[in-house]
């Protein structure tokens, strides 16, 4: 598609004099042209992320009903591995219309129903076609008696981890698992590992960061690739599954697995840096995991502004300055404004080129506040 | 779903699948389609890239639940009367007063448009050349460079030396006085 040629800022070439010879004809073409005209940054990377968020919250659409089906029919409900058992279904009509209609169905009578809080609110539903033919899909599936595991949100990190799992009952999986790769931007990750732990068994996201693996016992996957942080997350046959993984450079601290829409914002934010420094001095009677980290990134982006360093660098002419490469590390904290303060030279390459290090970052794009101190490192190659 | 038969689905016809089938991710796919021009238009009336992000998200949500409710006939032209909306609106309770109506832009000389259009130099309406010879320097040139040449505002402003804007308002004049002179000639 041109257009996302112009959107990354290219303006040259026949292609794009088609583009703007079309928004002559068209009012939509031309308002979004001049749209991208008037303001810089990333558009790219966030009309992937849209992209992604949509195409995941229209396909959870159609596995929302399919899900509280199922755990109408199955009615055995076990909390996952360190994670938050929650109900806050937006639809309470629908679980109610799915659970008239499975129940009869179920063959469970060991098991003792667990009183969901929702409102028995019975509305007629309001679209009977669709409820209608989801449930028959389901009701293919579910011949036999099944446990589920539900998991709306799961933050696994090691320490709860391990005390947990030892509480969970075994758990019997079935069906392929589908699910989905994606950054902590939420920008979708081709060519990761997704595999059953432990086994040989395993497939690749595709370019859109989608996966399919075929049905198991397994319990765990585990998700790789090459700079990022490995993922190991409880399977969960009932929804797709989004594994957001961190990159590698980052400081260890919690995983994010989490749902489309309950994401943290400090979990999102991904860095600029090769390298994050966790403020050392942290020593608040409040645990370093309950405090909220919340880790700066330029406005711009981090590509806009690797950009920027490139091409306002100036680089020092100077004796002491001669024959010498590399890099100038900063660390630095960004203040409420926005503005980089407290900028400090943790490794020095020579006075001239630290000097312009630090320009630049004080000149430099706004970034993101937070309360992290940031480091930073500015190439020089003479 | 077979994704790649959808892309060549006209929009119209993924809202008919989505109709038909109750699968809500046909509706994805094309909401998707649009999401570069609707983040477009939204950073036009913005001029904010997190707030546009926003409005393109909060249209999906508003149009999601109700959108098999409506009679859309094109979507290309509702999507975008739905957006134009949404960001006037929000910038109205934002009481910023500052927005202009973009649409009285120029959409107006399409025959002109037509004409330039056409290919082949040599059938090319003798009246239109005419008329092109005729127009002061820097709007014959740019008009030139823009249809014929099929260079971009950017290609004009490297080689020529004008800004965007420059090119831009030559381009408009020149169609401008085109128009008139072709009808003139017509007469």
């Amino acid at each position: 598609m041109n257009l996302l040629q112009y959107i990354k800022g290219i303006r040259n070439g026949k292609e794009i004099n088609r583009l703007e010879r079309e928004a002559m004809k068209d009012p939509l073409m031309a308002d979004a042209l001049d749209g991208f005209d008037k303001v810089a940054g990333n558009h790219e990377q966030r009309i992937k992320k849209m992209r992604t968020e949509i195409l995941y919250k229209t396909r959870q659409g159609n596995k929302h009903i399919l899900r509280y089906c199922s755990i109408a029919a199955s009615i055995l409900l076990i909390t996952g591995i360190g994670g938050y058992f929650l109900l806050n279904d937006n639809q309470p009509a629908k679980e109610n219309i799915a659970k008239e209609l499975i129940l009869p169905e179920t063959k469970q009578p060991e098991i003792k129903q667990p009183e969901t809080e929702q409102p028995e609110v019975k509305q007629p539903p309001k679209k009977p076609l669709l409820v209608q033919a989801n449930v028959n899909k389901e009701k293919e599936q579910d011949s036999t008696p099944l446990s589920y595991v539900r998991k709306e949100v799961a933050v696994v990190n090691e320490t709860i981890d391990t005390d947990k799992s030892k509480v969970m009952p075994p758990q019997k999986q079935r069906g392929k698992i589908t699910g989905i790769v994606v950054d902590s931007d939420g920008i979708p990750l081709p060519g990761a590992a997704v595999i059953y732990s432990g086994t040989n068994t395993g497939v690749s996201s595709n370019q859109d960061g989608f996966f399919e693996l075929p049905e198991s016992t397994e319990n765990e996957i585990m998700v790789d690739l090459i700079g990022y942080e490995r993922v190991k997350l409880a399977v969960d046959t009932n929804r797709t599954m989004l594994v957001a993984m961190k990159e590698e450079s980052a400081m260890l601290e919690d995983v994010t697995v989490v749902a489309f829409g309950t994401q943290k914002k400090e979990n999102v934010i991904g860095s600029v840096t090769t390298q994050i420094k966790k403020d050392e001095n942290v020593t608040d009677s409040v645990s370093t995991k309950t405090k909220k980290n919340v880790k700066s990134n330029p406005v711009i982006g981090k590509k806009e502004y690797q950009k920027y360093l490139k091409t306002n660098i100036v680089m020092p002419q100077s004796e002491n300055c001669k024959g010498k490469k590399g890099a100038v590390k900063l660390i630095f904290s960004v203040n409420a404004a926005g503005r980089p303060v407290n900028i400090r030279v943790k490794k020095s390459l020579c006075p001239e080129a630290d000097k312009e290090s630090v320009r630049l970052l004080e000149q430099g794009p706004d970034w993101t506040p937070g309360n992290r101190e940031i480091e930073i490192e500015v190439k020089f190659k003479f | 779903m077979n994704r790649k038969q959808t892309e060549s689905l006209s929009d119209e016809d993924l809202l008919d699948k989505y109709k038909n089938s109750g699968d809500t991710e046909y509706f994805g796919i094309l909401y998707n389609r649009y999401i570069p021009l609707l983040y477009g238009v939204c950073l036009k009336y913005f001029a904010d890239a997190d707030k546009s992000q926003d409005a393109v998200m909060q249209i999906f949500e508003n149009i999601f639940p109700k959108i098999l409710q409506y009679e859309v006939k094109t979507f290309r032209t509702w999507i975008y009367s739905v957006a134009k909306n949404h960001c006037l609106q929000t910038l109205r309770k934002a009481k910023n007063e500052v927005y202009v109506d973009f649409n009285l832009e120029i959409m107006e000389s399409d025959e002109i448009l037509n004409l330039l259009e056409e290919e082949s130099g040599e059938e090319r309406n003798a009246v239109l050349m005419q008329c092109i010879d005729k127009l002061p320097d820097k709007q014959q040139n740019t008009i030139r460079r823009f249809f014929m040449e099929k260079m971009s505002y950017q290609d004009i402003v490297d080689s020529d030396g004008y800004t965007v804007n420059q090119v831009k308002s030559y381009i408009q004049n020149g169609k401008r006085n085109l128009k008139i002179c072709i009808e003139k000639n017509n007469k």
